[in-house]
């Protein structure tokens, strides 16, 4: 579903991403750990081109991203065929990054309406089951103010599941949450990876790597140190590196 | 001094005629310049040399010359080059092109209070720019942009006095011609002054009600 091949990044003269390839099955879900500054969300944000790509390939569903292909040649994608691409890949953030002004609703029907030229009333009636499905069916009218932090990222989760995506990127959605938080939102993870949908999760929850991943990579340094089932890369790390992380995050957890 | 309002009740048509005209140019520059404003707001910070430095080069010339001199360019100096307006659009035209640049730094300004995490994730969702724009970004700068609008905008009511150089019939005109005939200059400016103030509040209305709406929505809080 999702190829990443070689994938590189550079600011300037700092090297963010380098020689990354990873690959995700349909319905798997794939779990990025890794300490901050260690280049897993650049590379989540490369995928659907937020960062473009300094070298590198992303495929996601038989497609190119970014590049496109006429007459024998590749020229990289105009600004329509990057939306349509984009339009295919969910995207939840760390800050949740709602529409302030629109409430829980407006912000789930805007994009479908605005990008899939569904009717207002196909709209709402997708957001509504949608809302529902995240547990916040009776909040369709509020604004993002006014509800929890836990609340915004299911909003932000029903956001992007409203574009009917063939996968989602996750990028650190709990980290910004209070701790009695964090469960609300794993919980509609959970589910979402229950029903099968396909997602690249970048996260600090090593538990929730453990117990939904299919597929765990932990990279260091913009690279990829070690890949495996959770089973195996976190309970019995090959990598010096990779003991060492795990040893830091899993004291801090307790 | 011996005043005598009861001339009002001879001269109210006439003043109410320049109110009218008054109001329509106002109108008429802000339908005309706020667009255009929000434009040269993205301009001025895009990506392209070519049409940032342009923009930047003619901000500053047209915010630091005098407004009557952009009056009499058009009316006097563009008919030769072929362009000849009426009174009335020809103050529509230098004023917008004048105010386009100074809402333009309004503009520019509160699009730099929207967080960018909102163009990332209107990017995410595969939003055309023009709708992040129009739906996503220009009501969150609403807190930001509102007061400088309404005083630049009482700035533009105000300035159509100066259409009155190009014998546009507006309010500040009319009183002068009704006072020239009548005698009656400090009643019939008083009157017209108190017009002003009413025009001027109808504005500050429009912004605590603009206030409200954010105040309401929450657009005005970061989260």
């Amino acid at each position: 579903m999702v190829e990443v091949r070689n994938l590189k990044k550079q600011f300037g003269s700092l090297v963010a991403v380098e020689d990354v390839s990873l690959s995700v099955k349909a319905g798997e879900v794939f779990a990025i750990i890794g300490a901050s500054g260690s280049g897993k969300s650049t590379i989540l944000k490369c995928i659907n081109f937020l960062e473009p790509p300094t070298a590198g390939e992303i495929w996601v569903d038989g497609r190119r991203v970014g590049v496109v292909q006429t007459g024998g040649r590749l020229r990289p994608a105009r600004a329509s065929e990057l939306r349509l691409s984009r339009a295919e890949i969910g995207m939840v953030f760390q800050n949740f990054n709602l529409f302030p002004h629109f409430t829980a609703l407006q912000n789930v029907i805007e994009a479908p309406m605005a990008v899939r030229g569904l009717s207002r009333r196909d709209a709402v009636d997708l957001a509504k089951e949608l809302l529902d499905r995240v547990g916040l069916g009776d909040k369709f009218d509020e604004h993002p103010r006014r509800l929890s932090g836990g609340q915004q990222q299911r909003v932000a989760i029903a956001r992007a599941l409203a574009m009917r995506p063939k996968v989602m990127l996750m990028d650190e959605v709990t980290s910004a949450l209070d701790p009695e938080l964090v469960e609300e939102v794993l919980g509609v993870m959970k589910t979402l990876a229950r029903d099968g949908m396909t997602m690249l999760v970048v996260t600090h929850e090593m538990a929730f790597a453990r117990d939904v991943a299919n597929s765990v990579v932990f990279v260091d340094g913009g690279r990829v140190v070690e890949q495996g089932p959770p089973s195996e890369l976190l309970r019995a790390p090959q990598e010096a590196r990779t003991k060492a992380f795990l040893q830091r995050i899993l004291r801090t957890d307790a | 001094m011996n005043l005598d309002f009861g001339i009002i009740a001879v001269v109210w048509p006439a003043l109410l005629q320049g109110s009218l005209v008054t109001i329509q140019l106002t109108l008429a520059v802000l339908v005309c310049a706020t667009p255009l404003a929000v434009l040269v707001a993205l301009g001025r910070d895009s990506r392209l040399p070519a049409v940032r430095l342009p923009l930047a080069v003619m901000s500053a010339i047209l915010r630091g010359i005098p407004p009557l001199l952009v009056l009499f360019i058009v009316f006097f100096g563009l008919p030769p080059a072929g362009l000849a307006l009426d009174p009335f659009p020809s103050a529509v035209l230098a004023m917008t092109c004048y105010m386009a640049f100074y809402f333009g730094e309004v503009f520019r300004g509160g699009l730099q209070s929207v967080p960018p995490d909102q163009w990332r994730a209107a990017d995410a969702l595969g939003l055309k720019r023009s709708r992040t724009v129009v739906r996503i970004i220009l009501p969150q700068t609403l807190p930001a942009v509102l007061p400088p609008y309404i005083s630049h905008a009482t700035e533009v009511l105000k300035g159509t006095a100066l259409a009155t150089a190009v014998a546009v019939p507006e309010l500040t005109s009319a009183a002068r011609q009704v006072f020239v005939v009548t005698f009656r200059p400090f009643e019939v400016l008083m009157v017209a002054a108190v017009i002003y103030a009413v025009l001027d509040g109808i504005l500050l209305a429009l912004q605590h009600a603009g206030e409200r709406w954010a105040a309401r929505t929450g657009t005005s809080t970061r989260y």
